[in-house]
This record gives structure tokens, C-alpha cells and sequence, in this order.
């Protein structure tokens, strides 16, 4: 609905910059309509697919270390997809408040679950290419 | 006539109500559970956990209960004078707040205390009062005071320096699962302090503190920091016999500080010695290059560095000593204190070498490490 606008516009600059205000005008007044509460619950409503699909590939990254159990990997993940919703509140509120937003996720980085610390260190790690069979090449 | 009176009685019994209910309004105490509610909102607030980021809220939330002598709100509320979130920054009554939940048990308030000491922020830094601060944490059974009364012990800063002790700290708060303290071991264990390199038991420490949440890890595998390691301790036996001859120490006792301009004129070239905390042994040695002329009695120095200008320090003859210059005019990286000395020694007893620079640093030195020695030999 929101690209119908730009249906006309030959200038892809133009077009863009029309898109993205006009976006920031919609985001912005269901923003104010909704409470606190509902925002979260909103985001939450939309993004758990999202949220899931991402922490199942942190959790795929600590099972290849074959150092935990499925019950401990299932309640890792409980603690990783709530996290990662808690900053995805932020993201998707504050989407057009940039500063407000990296401040924001600055302050939520203190609740960040070890898990998902663990997971990070592990992918940067495996990016370097010292990871075999999920051990580490030290 | 009468009505008067039932409002002069009414207003009376208000008053008298009143006086009644307001002491106790003020000073009574708030039951646990609606502390604990306060402290949760006043938390989500803070840090915006599924709510607008409101630090005026929780400022307002977390001094209402510190005036009703909450220890986790006072240290909250020092907390945030101290990082200027919600109020300005006021380092004295972050100070207070801390010492104030401090004195009623509050052990993360001693350890945030203790940081205020050891990094000097809003008071002298003073790592004899951190250090007592941090240990009466660790005794009170926190992780993060046994990580700091190691960290000052395994440094020697305001305590003797001791990596037994130290070690014994880290222990106690690793087996806490914290991270710092599982990496301080992993250090310990991989750069073989007191002789004692144990890599299997190193990298066992690195696991866990990643395990815990330390973030480091990736850079140790990125700069190959083990491979390194394990070629110093190839290298460390020469070292050691070097230090236990004495063809280092010793030298440290024959500094004079009577250099004069042609003494110093030239090129020099030699090693810098890097010892670890304990000043017994070396763990680094690094050849440089010092070029050092003259201008106006204004000495200029510079440093190289695999024929690479690092750096240039200047320096003016105050008669006894070689006083550092801080103008703005040589201010490039100058050191804090700095002295230079001279003296006719023969090192290794050839007789080819005959002078020697030794420059020893204090507390900050950009390119030295903090127990660095630095032997230069003149060149002929």
C-alpha cells in the first residue's frame, strides 16, 4: 500500500526517500497508538518466527560442540530467544530513532544470557577457521 | 458562633490526624516484597526491558528507597550518579550511596567501591584501600571482589606482589563461574608465571571463561597468542639464567643520574627487557634504536623501532636531573616521568662495551609495559 505512492516516480532516489518517510509515518503512528505493553506484545506477536529462526541457529552453533545435553540446549534457547526478543523490541520501536535505539541496546547488552556470549565467541571463532568438529584450534 | 466552633473542632482532629499519620508515612518501613517490585520496575525502566528507556523514573524509584535504607537501591543509585544516567554526574554522592550500602552488607556496592579506589574515579586512586575493599567482598563471598583482590595481588598494586595468593583469589571465584577470574587463570597457567607453564590446563581456562561469557577468546585465536607463547618458553630458560646470574638485576642497583649532554649525544642501540608482575622474571626482550640530539639544551629523542620512528620524547637538563617536557609545543605521547642515566660499567666483561642507558619508567609509559627495564649500549 505504502509503495502505491511511488507507483509514478521515475527518480529511484526520490522514490526511496518517499518510501522511507512514508514508512516512518506509519511505523511512527501505530507506535504512538499502541502502550508499552502492547507495543511489546505486537513485536512479540510478529517476530517470534523471526527470533526462533535466529536462535535456533545460535543454539545449532553450541550443539556442535557436543558439550551439552538437549535439556540443557533447550533451556539455553528459552534464554537466547528471550533476549534476542527483548532487543528486537527495541529494534523494531526505535527502527527510526537510530541513536535512541543503539543506546537502547547498549544498556539491554548488560542482560545478555553467557549462552548466547558462548555462541558469539564460537561463530567468530569458527569465521577465523580454528574450528574443527567443534573444537577449538588453539 | 457554633459553626465556628465544629470547624475549629473539625480542623483540630484533622491536624491532630494528621500529625499522626505523617511520621508514619515517612519513616515506615516498606515491606520487602513491595521493594522488590519497586527495584524490578525501577529496573525495567533503566534499561528499558520491554518498555521506553525512562532513567528519570528509576532515579526517582531507586532514591525513594534508598531513603528507606534499601542497600541494592543505594548501590543502583550510586550507580547512576556515578555513569551521570538520569542525574548529573556526581562522583561524591556515588561515593556516599556506595559506602553507605557497602556499611549495610551490600557486597557488589564494596566492589563498586573498590573500583572507585582503584581507578581513581572521583577519589585518589589509592590500591591499598581497593585492594582491602575488594578482599572484605571476596570474603563476603563475590566473585567480582575475588577477581579484584587477584588482579591487584597478581599485579602487586597496593599489596605485595604474590601469584600464589593471587591465585587462591581466582579459585575461589572461578569455581563462582566468573569469567574474569577463569581468564586471569588461563593467563597464569599459558604464560608459565613462577615456571610453571601449563598449556592443557590454560586452554581449559580459556573454555570455561568463554563458557561464562568472557569475550575475548576470539582475539587469542586471531593473533595466534598460544603459538607465541610457546615459543617465548622456548626462550625463557636463556632468560631465567640470564636474571638469576644477576647480568640483569644487578644493574638496576647502579642508576645515577648524572648524564650530561655529550655523554648522551648519539645513537644508541640495545634491548628492552619486559619482566612480568613479580620484576624476577623476564618475559620479553625487543631491540631498539634511540637517536638523541640537541637543540637550545632541549633534548630530543627519538625512539625506533625496527628502523621504524615510533616515537620522540623531549627532555630539558634541570642540572641533576632530565626533567620531561609537557608543552604543548613537545607534547607528542611525552612520558609521565622519566630519568636517564650514565655510567662506565663493563656488562659482559669484554671491555667492548663500556656504557650503558638505562631508562626506568614509573607508572605510565606508552610503549613500555609497567615492570620494563631498558638497556641501551652505546654504539662505537
Amino acid at each position: 500500500m505504502i509503495d502505491s505512492i511511488i507507483y509514478h516516480i521515475q527518480d529511484p532516489n526520490i522514490a526511496a526517500q518517499m518510501s522511507y518517510d512514508a514508512n516512518k509515518k506509519c511505523h511512527e503512528g501505530v507506535m504512538n497508538l499502541l502502550s508499552d505493553t502492547q507495543k511489546a506484545k505486537y513485536i512479540r506477536v510478529i517476530s517470534t518466527p523471526e527470533i526462533n529462526a535466529k536462535a535456533d541457529a545460535k543454539i545449532q552453533i553450541l550443539k556442535e560442540t557436543n558439550k551439552y545435553s538437549e535439556e540443557e540446549l533447550n533451556s539455553m534457547k528459552i534464554e537466547i530467544f528471550e533476549y534476542l526478543m527483548l532487543e528486537k523490541v527495541v529494534y523494531s520501536r526505535d527502527k527510526y530513532k537510530v541513536m535512541q535505539q543503539k543506546d537502547n541496546i547498549r544498556k539491554l547488552k548488560q542482560f545478555e544470557p553467557k549462552s548466547l556470549k558462548e555462541s558469539n565467541t564460537r561463530e567468530k571463532v569458527k569465521a577465523q577457521g580454528k574450528v574443527n568438529r567443534g573444537n577449538i584450534n588453539w | 458562633m457554633k459553626k465556628t466552633t465544629i470547624d475549629k473542632g473539625i480542623i483540630s482532629i484533622l491536624i491532630i490526624f494528621l500529625i499522626g499519620i505523617i511520621p508514619n508515612m515517612l519513616f515506615a518501613q516498606v515491606p520487602v516484597d513491595t521493594v522488590g517490585a519497586l527495584l524490578r520496575l525501577a529496573r525495567k525502566s533503566q534499561y528499558g526491558i520491554n518498555c521506553e528507556v525512562n532513567t528519570k523514573k528509576a532515579f526517582k524509584i531507586y532514591n525513594y528507597l534508598a531513603g528507606k535504607e534499601s542497600p541494592n537501591a543505594m548501590n543502583e543509585l550510586a550507580k547512576m550518579y556515578r555513569d551521570g544516567e538520569g542525574v548529573k554526574r556526581n562522583y561524591e554522592y556515588a561515593f556516599g550511596f556506595f559506602k553507605q550500602a557497602s556499611d549495610l552488607g551490600n557486597s557488589f556496592a564494596t566492589c563498586n567501591l573498590a573500583l572507585m579506589y582503584h581507578k581513581g574515579e572521583g577519589v585518589k586512586q589509592d590500591f591499598a584501600k581497593a585492594f582491602l575493599l575488594y578482599d572484605k567482598a571476596a570474603k563476603a563471598g563475590e566473585p567480582r571482589g575475588c577477581y579484584g583482590a587477584g588482579y591487584l595481588t597478581y599485579k602487586g598494586l597496593g599489596v605485595t606482589q604474590d601469584y600464589t595468593k593471587a591465585i587462591e583469589y581466582f579459585n575461589i571465584g572461578a569455581r563462582k563461574g566468573n569469567p574474569d577470574c577463569e581468564y586471569m587463570l588461563a593467563c597464569y597457567y599459558l604464560i608459565g608465571h613462577d615456571n610453571k607453564q601449563d598449556l592443557a590446563k590454560g586452554k581449559e581456562y580459556l573454555e570455561k571463561s568463554m563458557k561464562h561469557g568472557h569475550g575475548w577468546i576470539h582475539d587469542i585465536t586471531k593473533f595466534n597468542v598460544i603459538d607465541s607463547l610457546k615459543q617465548n618458553a622456548l626462550k625463557d630458560s636463556n632468560r631465567w639464567t640470564d636474571v638469576k646470574n644477576g647480568n640483569v638485576s644487578n644493574i638496576k642497583r647502579q642508576f645515577l643520574n648524572n648524564a650530561t649532554e655529550s655523554d648522551l649525544q648519539g645513537v644508541w642501540i640495545g634491548k628492552v627487557y619486559t619482566y612480568d608482575w613479580s620484576g624476577n622474571r623476564i618475559e620479553k626482550e625487543q631491540d631498539v634504536k634511540l637517536k638523541i640530539s640537541f637543540q637550545n639544551q632541549i633534548m630530543d629523542l627519538q625512539w625506533f623501532e625496527n628502523n621504524n620512528l615510533i616515537t620522540n620524547y623531549f627532555a630539558e637538563n634541570l642540572g641533576k636531573q632530565w626533567k620531561p617536557l609537557k608543552d604543548k609545543q613537545f607534547d607528542r605521547n611525552s612520558p609521565t616521568k622519566w630519568f636517564i642515566f650514565r655510567s662506565r660499567y663493563d656488562i659482559d666483561k669484554t671491555q667492548k662495551v663500556k656504557h650503558y642507558m638505562p631508562i626506568f619508567r614509573s607508572s605510565i609509559w606508552t610503549h613500555m609495559s609497567p615492570h620494563s627495564l631498558l638497556l641501551l649500549f652505546w654504539k662505537k
